[in-house]
């Protein structure tokens, strides 16, 4: 199975593990330098729960609010069966209404880590779309994108998702939070194109097989 | 699990729709719809709970499922099975592995009189926060 950078995990299976690896992130670090600068921002983690950023991003003075969309889209529940038992729907306005109702509440940053690669095609653009419509102006969205290049990524491989623990430096500590597979992956015209409603964009390149993207509203 | 000693229990054959309230330490482990209110209490959801309910008491500990706003005027603690879908709002909050949130957390002020020494601000834990274990 590959590991988080596209190497060969040791361990194998899907249970999560505890093992924290520290990761260089530009993207992280450029949020972190609003967060110190602001007050009272308003955070969106759209990732597995992680104690250690509840503590982090409310110890700076700012509220966050979390919601796993992996995990919430990865349930057969969201699936309409076909009569002529084809491949089924993805019920994407019912999924939408249950899982990206934030009751009025806005964002100035949400940190969207590679959410993207794991959510069905036809779900990610109608996301992006409601994510879009709970920024505020200004507001930024921290994604990380997989690259097929000198890996074995690619769409169908089984990887680890994984939870990114905030750090007061350029970096975080990512660790394994589930087996899913991977569902796409996004060139960077591609991904401009997923962004084309935002005002303007701007990529990290890793040394590693994660591309990271700030987006700002 | 055992529920603590000197709690009142409720058992997961019990289903209760509408308003719970007390002054003493609960142990829930049944099915509630509606508001459950122990002030200056403890409220323990037990692993078979089925809640759909607001609940408000001085500490809160999760090892169930709960659908509803969490407030709790002291701690809140999400053992490793608790999944809780709504806000969270304490004055500390402990999350173990595996334990899951969707909502809004806020973490309140430590009381005048009772308050920690504050840490730095870019420090890891504030406000009262604790993670026992890392999620």
């Amino acid at each position: 199975m590959p590991s988080f950078f596209g190497g060969k995990d040791k361990a194998g299976g899907g249970a999560a593990s505890n093992e924290r690896i520290p990761r260089h992130s530009s993207g992280w670090g450029q949020v972190l330098e609003r967060m110190r600068k602001e007050e009272s921002l308003r955070v969106l983690d759209i990732g597995p729960t992680s104690s250690n950023n509840i503590n982090f991003i409310t110890a700076l003075g700012h509220s966050i609010y979390l919601a796993n969309l992996v995990e919430d889209a990865a349930k057969r529940e969201w699936i309409i069966p076909q009569e002529d038992g084809g491949p089924g729907r993805f019920d994407v306005e019912r999924f939408l209404a249950a899982q990206l109702n934030f009751s009025g509440r806005g964002f100035d940053i949400v940190l969207f880590w590679d959410t993207a690669d794991y959510l069905p095609e036809e779900l990610l653009a109608p996301v992006l779309e409601q994510i879009h419509q709970v920024m505020a102006p200004d507001g930024g969205l921290l994604a990380m994108f997989h690259s097929a290049t000198g890996s074995s990524m690619s769409p169908g491989s089984r990887t680890d998702f994984c939870r990114y623990h905030l750090t007061d430096t350029s970096q975080v500590n990512v660790q394994s939070a589930g087996d899913y597979p991977i569902l796409n992956i996004y060139t960077n015209r591609q991904i401009e194109k997923l962004f084309s409603a935002f005002k303007g964009f701007h990529f990290f390149l890793g040394k590693d097989n994660l591309r990271e993207v700030i987006v700002t509203r | 699990m055992k529920p603590p000693e000197g709690s009142t229990v409720i058992g997961k054959s019990v289903t209760i729709r509408g308003e719970l309230s007390g002054k003493e330490d609960l142990y829930m482990d049944g099915a509630i719809e509606g508001t459950i209110t122990l002030s200056d209490s403890r409220l323990t959801i037990g692993p078979n709970a089925r809640v759909q309910a607001d609940l408000d008491a001085r500490d809160v500990v999760i090892y169930g499922r709960v659908d509803g706003k969490v407030r709790a005027t002291g701690r809140i603690e999400l053992r490793d099975s608790a999944a809780v879908r709504g806000d969270i709002v304490a004055e500390r909050l402990s999350i173990e592995e595996n334990a899951t949130i969707k909502g809004r957390v806020e973490l309140t002020e430590v009381a005048v009189g009772t308050a920690a020494p504050r840490p730095p601000e870019t420090g890891l834990f504030s406000q009262g926060a604790t993670a026992s274990t890392p999620a």
